[in-house]
């Protein structure tokens, strides 16, 4: 058997608990064993195609014999009244993503919102990756900017003697190979995200060391002095730093690319926590970032409720509310989203709430709570919600009938 | 490795097919005939018939006759299909002690899987014979339509008459199997199923690697050719009644005459255009004279009683397409299958629908027990490249607070599937949950089918809404619904598979599968002891014939005297075994029978 190359068989190698699961006796070829074990290690994290092994471009044909080949290995049927042990849920499962895949690909519709949910997901994560490597991009900063103060000091003009040929390049801030890939990266989803190009969000040449001329020292006061101008450089090459983020976040946004300046003037900001201005810059960005990413978040979550991905649909309305603080609808969705994935009911009882106080005229959002009241077991608090509601809609049947609902429990 | 038969339990009659090497055969029954009628009945003299021996006698003993038990079988006594059949019907129908459904034979009552049970076990036999050993395995056939506890009482039939039934599979899926058996087409089929007595469509995709997989499947379990009889019946009955004035509903001898003759006429009017009904002395008028019915029916007034029923499976057709998201001009293949769909009529309205010439690909009547057998032995054997994903015809799911039905699982999903829903106690240290698994497609629970109802038990004590329960409810290849809850806080684990319920107690199905058992040894042995009696008073006529010549030949002589006095003594000794029905004694004096006739034989050959 060539199971190696099946479609949709990852080339993974197993984990140690899948090596111990290949031990056990059952009457399905070793091979075969391995393979259903990747694919079910995969289903985490693949998408329908990749899990079908077809291209993106595959015409319907093409991704339903992908999946009878796989359907005709998988099915338990295939292995009728013979002993599967723990295989038996795992094809169980694989078979039933598989099945899920090939509904979704062979539908034209549900094919293209899987297509958008998907570009989505990667735009969010896009946007993820990103912010988070701001953190690390103020660290990075804040290093050069102490070892350009620090190389500074112990690199005056008496330093000329020692001149180390390679010390003084080497101090310079060379990004290792990682971060080379990380930038690449970083640069690629950038201009995704942005349709275009992109220039680098980091500073691309070296920062310029500040000159300085050192006096004579006398002990103590010397030190003093020594340690002043030591952080005397440290700030002014803090500032230059910040300076060359600043000027890169308004590049960025000049070109409307508000993740990648919401990141540097986070990196900029963080460098001069002082400087209101940039402060003030940095939130404003930070919030139109926010909003973006709340974008692809409403996306997603619009199709996960469609789709029945109550605990996923529930995580993206939360993510949606983060960068929207003033979207009712999204907290009632949300609040909803989390009642029925069975999730936290006091964080659906904040959303909901919060939705009321945005909107309190807005029936529906009362009976929204009222279910996350009754999810909770909450049935006189559910009843007080709906009355008010009622109040407000005499006329609402669904209000009418849960509050019959209400009065049996 | 074990043979395994495929059955189609129909309503109206019953086949039974099995592979043998590689190719799908259907077995006759020892009249020859491909089909065995699904009727039942108990002579006067307490013998069980069935088939067409059934058939036969059903006019003269219409009260202990039963046809179209299908109709019956996992319903609920207070349904309104069995109320219909309680009113028309010539059998009586009862109540049973679970509010299931029981049929009085001879003042015995039976349940319905009991009665199904009896025609599984003559073509069971059918099998056993063609085959020349004993058969254990079974695929049956049931409509795409029927729902959990439908299907589970036509199990329950199946073990009742000693069958194990490895799988239950759809009408349609297996004519559809049948057809693209061995075929390796890539195509997307319609299967039109109009049966006895129920009407099912389903659609499939046929893939290239052995791959059958249903897409969509619905269907009508009340609406079948018994429908398209019971207008012809009312349309006889309303004319007799203004010509004579008398209801012929009141005698049941009278109504099974004319069930008869609708069947007939229905089944010939799709050859003929024009037909008679005919029965004399149907009944005798209030002056105690003969009335005779004599009237002729043709296929436009048929066509026209049986009209909104026709429409009614179109429409099934056209929403059946819609909810699998297709188009007419995606199916490639329409399949008749059924013996309704003889009727040109029908014929012509599937063409119409959809826009295609029905394929004549498979046998209407064969095509299911055939698709049967082939499940079978992909099932039962590795080399078979043969898979069916099949999918729920019923939603699944559960009754929520107020008398909601919250679907968990939809209609059309393929299976094996599963489903997670978590759950919350609603009162202050609540340690159970109750749980109502339900089938159907109406938002009210009352109106979907009760599937089981199970209490989870052992929760942690706690407030109110923070104890939560993961449920999941899976519906395995063989449609068996399992669900499975875990306390996510503690991970304790609980499973119970939710058992669709036929009507019947375990208890009661084992004492029903002892009834068959002891009815089958009976049976053996009565068959034994008439092929015993047939060869011995065979034997005895020919002695006899030879008698009056071997007395003239060898009564001089004392030798002779002694051999005519002892072979009159074997002759008594045979038909008092006969009298007494003793196998043993019979088969024992057939030997010595056979010798005297030899003996006999040879004495007049000698002389002459």
């Amino acid at each position: 058997m060539q199971l190696s190359t099946q479609p949709g068989a990852p080339g993974d190698a197993l984990t140690p608990e899948d090596e111990a699961l290949l031990a056990e006796e059952v009457d399905i070829e070793v091979d075969l064993r391995r393979w259903i074990l990747q694919l079910y290690r995969a289903l985490d994290r693949t998408d329908h195609y990749r899990l079908l092994g077809v291209e993106r471009a595959a015409d319907k044909k093409a991704i339903k014999r992908a999946y009878f080949e796989l359907a005709a290995k998988l099915h338990p049927d295939k292995y009728f009244r013979k002993k599967l042990g723990s295989f038996k849920p795992r094809m169980e499962a694989v078979f039933g993503r598989i099945t899920l895949a090939q509904d979704t690909l062979t539908n034209a519709d549900k094919r293209a919102e899987y297509d958008a949910y998907v570009e989505e997901q990667r735009r969010s994560r896009g946007i993820e990756e990103l912010l988070a490597d701001a953190m690390a991009e103020v660290k990075r900063a804040e290093e050069i900017a102490e070892r350009e103060a620090r190389a500074a000091e112990s690199n005056p003009s008496q330093s000329a003697m020692k001149a180390p040929a390679a010390s003084g390049p080497a101090e310079a801030p060379k990004p290792s190979a990682v971060e080379v890939s990380a930038a690449a990266r970083r640069d690629a989803l950038a201009r995704r995200l942005l349709g275009g190009n992109r220039s680098p969000s980091r500073p691309s040449q070296p920062p310029v060391r500040p000159t300085s001329n050192p006096s004579t020292p006398s002990t103590a006061d010397a030190m003093d002095a020594l340690r002043r101008r030591y952080e005397d450089r440290k700030s002014h090459a803090r500032a230059a730093q910040a300076r060359k983020y600043l000027a890169s976040g308004e590049e960025a946004l000049a070109k409307g690319d508000a993740v990648s300046a919401a990141n540097a003037f986070r990196v900029a900001a963080s460098l001069l926590p002082q400087d209101e201005q940039i402060q003030k810059r940095a939130s404003e960005t930070q919030g139109r970032a926010d909003e973006i990413l709340a974008d692809t978040y409403l996306k997603q979550a619009v199709y996960e409720e469609k789709m029945g991905q109550w605990p996923e649909a529930s995580r993206s309305w939360q993510r949606v509310c983060k960068g929207r603080p003033k979207d009712a609808r999204a907290r009632d969705r949300g609040a909803n989203a989390i009642v029925k994935a069975g999730g936290d009911l006091h964080e659906a009882a904040r959303l909901a709430q919060e939705a009321i106080a945005i909107a309190p005229d807005n029936t529906a959002f009362r009976v929204t709570l009222a279910n996350v009241y009754l999810a909770a077991g909450l049935a006189l608090s559910a009843r007080r919600e709906l009355e008010t509601a009622a109040q407000r809609a005499p006329h609402d049947d669904t209000i009418q009938a849960m509050l019959k609902r209400v009065a049996k429990a | 490795m074990e043979k395994v038969i495929g059955i189609d339990l129909g309503t109206t009659n019953s086949c039974v097919a099995i592979v043998e090497n590689g190719v799908p055969t259907v077995i006759p029954n020892r009249g020859g005939y491909k089909t065995t009628p699904s009727m039942v009945a108990v002579t006067e003299a307490g013998k069980r018939l069935v088939g067409h021996i059934a058939k036969r006698q059903a006019i003269t003993n219409a009260e202990n006759t039963v046809y179209a038990a299908k109709r019956l079988i996992g319903r609920k006594w207070n349904s309104p299909q069995v109320k219909n059949a309680v009113a028309t019907s010539s059998y009586r129908i009862v109540q049973g002690p679970h509010a299931d459904v029981r049929i009085v034979l001879r003042d015995k009552e039976y349940s319905v899987s009991e009665i199904s049970a009896m025609v599984l076990q003559e073509m069971k036999l059918i099998a056993e014979d063609y085959l020349g050993e004993s058969v254990s395995k079974a695929v049956v056939t049931v409509p795409a339509y029927f729902n959990d506890n439908q299907r589970q009482a036509t199990k329950d039939a199946g073990e009742i008459a000693g069958l194990d039934v490895i799988r239950i599979i759809n009408e349609p899926t297996a004519a559809a199997l049948s057809y693209g058996y061995g075929k390796n087409a890539e195509k997307t089929i319609a299967v039109y199923d109009f049966g006895g007595g129920t009407f099912d469509i389903s659609i499939l995709e046929i893939g290239s690697s052995g791959v059958f997989k249903v897409v969509a499947t619905a269907g009508d379990t009340f609406l079948g050719g018994e429908d398209v009889d019971a207008r012809i019946i009312d349309w006889l009955v309303h004319g007799f009644k203004e010509e004579h004035g008398i209801d012929l509903r009141q005698d049941r001898m009278a109504l099974q005459r004319l069930k008869d003759a609708a069947e007939k006429a229905k089944c010939e009017l799709s050859s003929v255009r024009e037909t008679e009904v005919n029965l004399p002395f149907i009944i005798s008028s209030g002056r105690n004279e003969a009335l005779h019915l004599q009237r002729s029916i043709d296929r436009k007034t048929l066509e026209e009683l049986s009209s909104d029923l026709i429409e009614r499976t179109v429409d099934i057709c056209r929403q059946t397409l819609e909810d699998a998201h297709l188009e007419k001009g995606d199916i490639e293949e329409v399949l008749l299958v059924g013996g309704m769909t003889r009727m040109p009529k029908i014929q012509q309205a599937v063409h119409d629908f959809f826009e295609k010439e029905p394929s004549k690909g498979v046998h209407p009547d064969e095509s299911v027990a055939l698709g049967a057998s082939i499940q079978g032995a992909a099932l039962i054997d590795d080399k078979q490249e043969m898979v069916l994903l099949d999918v729920t015809p019923h939603a699944l799911g559960i009754m929520t607070q107020g008398g909601y039905f919250e679907e968990l699982i939809p209609q059309n999903t393929t299976v094996p599937t599963h489903r997670t829903k978590i759950f919350t106690t609603s009162r202050d240290n609540q340690t159970a949950v109750k749980i109502v698994v339900m089938q159907g497609e109406s938002e009210r629970a009352e109106e979907n089918e009760l599937l089981g109802e199970f209490i989870l038990t052992g929760l942690r004590r706690a407030a109110k809404g923070t104890v939560e329960i993961e449920v999941t409810f899976e519906i395995n290849a063989d449609g068996i619904v399992s669900v499975h809850a875990k306390d996510l806080e503690t991970g304790k684990e609980q499973s119970i598979e939710v058992t669709a319920s036929s009507g019947l107690t375990r208890e009661e199905i084992k004492n029903m599968m002892e009834g068959a058992k002891d009815y089958m040894v009976e049976r053996r042995s009565t068959e034994e002891f008439e092929a015993a009696k047939q060869e011995a008073e065979r034997i005895v006529g020919e002695i006899e014939r030879l008698f009056p010549q071997v007395e003239q030949i060898v009564a001089a002589s004392d030798f002779g005297r002694d051999a005519i006095e002892k072979a009159r003594a074997i002759v008594s000794k045979a038909r008092t075994a006969i009298g007494k029905r003793d196998v043993a004694a019979v088969k024992a004096e057939i030997e010595g029978l056979s010798r005297t006739h030899r003996m006999f034989k040879g004495v007049v050959a000698k002389t002459h």
